[in-house]
């Protein structure tokens, strides 16, 4: 095997990785690398490297932009323009004026619920079966107690037409091991987002943030009410759109982890409703880094 | 044209005139790549964002000094390589001084974590000659070619591929070493 050749392959092993290459060079490369043990070697290298991706979170960003630019004394109050919910047009939203009615009543917070009961109410809304099954593997536990106490027995569409119930921000105490899935349709079919109602006014967020948050952390027991606090101060410094609606410690992942798990609704606009939402999942005594996210639209 | 759609030359000479939203477009340009070098080379999130703020603290302060004979995410990539290394030089040295304070047992297995070895893959890049970690990262991961790795290290395009062929044939050999082919991924 030439000099040439290991150079030639050694290369082409990023484009062969990318399959960027001509087809005739990466036919090269594919016989090359199955007569040389060398360039195989080289290529396990290479694949180890790009092996995991990790990568910035929204959060992680906009806490990125905002240290970087005070530490070189280039804030100048305008938010990140990223095509981002968090941190969008925060500046224009915080002089928007308020109109509140149904943000009050929309304030519902899931009553422990994480775990199943709530997507087994919201099944009507597509594949609630899946959901139901899944929630229960993630959580262990699901009942149609659980379902009523929890008042999402209603259809959807009825759920938000109705007159809501005022607020009442309660925090679940424990919820258990929760999965992905489970959070995800916790999400997007339990109640607090789904019942959310979808009229509320962005311009109305302001002054009901500071309130919703208080009644959170009022709830929470003395452990993560600092956390709490904390957490989500801080995302609502960035996100002037956003209100905390929902909070729960849980045990998450595998292996379990203690979380704390945040909800906001939020508006990706400066004009118009809240209608979009995300849960963020915090290391439990930590605001760095929550480890991971979802979110999406508040139904319908 | 928007100042999001400007080249990296454009909102540099911005950046030169105190535009710190054209600075912060530069940022949001190439903070994932940034990230993802400091993350391969620091095995940590928490240590990754660390160095990424502070490379691009050190690229605002010496963008005098950018000559512009390379890319901008040539030269910025080379910042996250040396700012990754600082810091886990930095950590390296506090865990080295807060072991000779204490001799609880397993006590060095916390220390491996402070210094940012987390991963197998973490631990096997630390052991690379520093050019060759470089070298390696800022081709393999920043995409940077050949050419400008040498005009930017200033040595001869011969040696940088060289050094990119042998960093990863290390790589692997370290990891098998390991016990693994693959590096393990943060849980945080």
């Amino acid at each position: 095997m030439s000099r040439t050749e290991h150079e030639r392959c050694s290369e082409a092993l990023t484009g062969y990785l990318d399959a960027s290459l001509e087809d005739d060079e990466a036919v090269w490369v594919t016989d090359h690398l199955d007569t040389c043990p060398e360039c195989r070697a080289e290529m396990a290298g290479l694949q180890a490297l790009r092996g995991s991706e990790e990568s910035l979170t929204e959060v992680d960003r906009a806490r990125l932009h905002r240290d970087v630019l005070h530490e070189l004394g280039l804030m100048t109050g305008a938010p990140a323009a990223r095509p981002s919910p968090w941190g969008v047009r925060a500046a224009q939203l915080l002089g928007a004026a308020a109109t509140v009615a149904l943000l009050l009543g929309g304030l519902v917070y899931l009553g422990g619920n994480l775990g199943g009961g709530d997507d087994a109410d919201m099944g009507g809304a597509g594949d609630g079966a899946d959901a139901l099954q899944d929630a229960e593997s993630d959580a262990g536990r699901t009942t149609a107690e659980e379902s009523d106490a929890a008042g999402g027995a209603a259809p959807q569409s009825e759920a938000l037409s109705k007159d809501v119930p005022p607020p009442e921000a309660t925090y679940q105490a424990h919820l258990g091991t929760v999965g992905d899935r489970a959070l995800k349709q916790t999400g997007r079919r339990s109640r607090p987002f789904t019942a959310f109602p979808t009229n509320v006014e962005v311009g109305a967020v302001a002054e009901y943030r500071k309130p919703f948050l208080d009644d959170l952390v009022a709830q929470a027991p003395d452990e993560v009410t600092d956390q709490l606090r904390e957490c989500a101060t801080e995302v609502l410094a960035q996100v002037p759109t956003a209100v905390a609606t929902y909070a729960a410690p849980a045990d998450y992942g595998d292996p379990p982890r203690a979380v704390l798990i945040i909800g906001f609704a939020y508006s990706f606009t400066e004009q118009g409703f809240l209608d979009q939402y995300q849960m963020w999942i915090y290391p439990r005594g930590s605001c760095d880094f929550p480890t991971n996210y979802i979110g999406g639209r508040i139904r319908p | 044209m928007r100042p999001e759609e400007l080249p990296d030359e454009e909102l540099l000479d911005r950046c030169a005139r105190g535009d710190g939203d054209a600075f912060r477009i530069l940022m949001q340009r190439h903070e994932d790549r940034v990230f993802a070098i400091a993350f391969r080379m620091t095995g940590s999130r928490a240590d990754a964002f660390d160095a990424t703020q502070e490379a691009f603290i050190a690229a605002y302060r010496r963008l005098g000094t950018f000559r512009r004979d390379a890319a901008f995410s040539t030269w910025m990539y080379r910042i996250a390589v040396n700012a990754s290394h600082d810091l886990l030089r930095r950590r390296k040295r506090a865990a080295t001084d807060e072991l000779t304070e204490t001799t609880e047992a397993g006590h060095r297995a916390s220390v491996e974590d402070t210094a940012g070895l987390r991963t197998d893959l973490g631990r096997a890049l630390a052991e690379l000659p520093e050019d060759h970690r470089e070298a390696v990262l800022l081709h393999d991961l920043g995409g940077v070619p050949y050419d400008e790795i040498a005009s930017l290290t200033g040595v001869a395009l011969g040696t940088v591929k060289s050094r990119i062929s042998r960093a990863r044939r290390r790589l692997a050999q370290l990891l098998e070493q390991e016990g693994s082919s693959a590096p393990s991924k943060e849980v945080t």
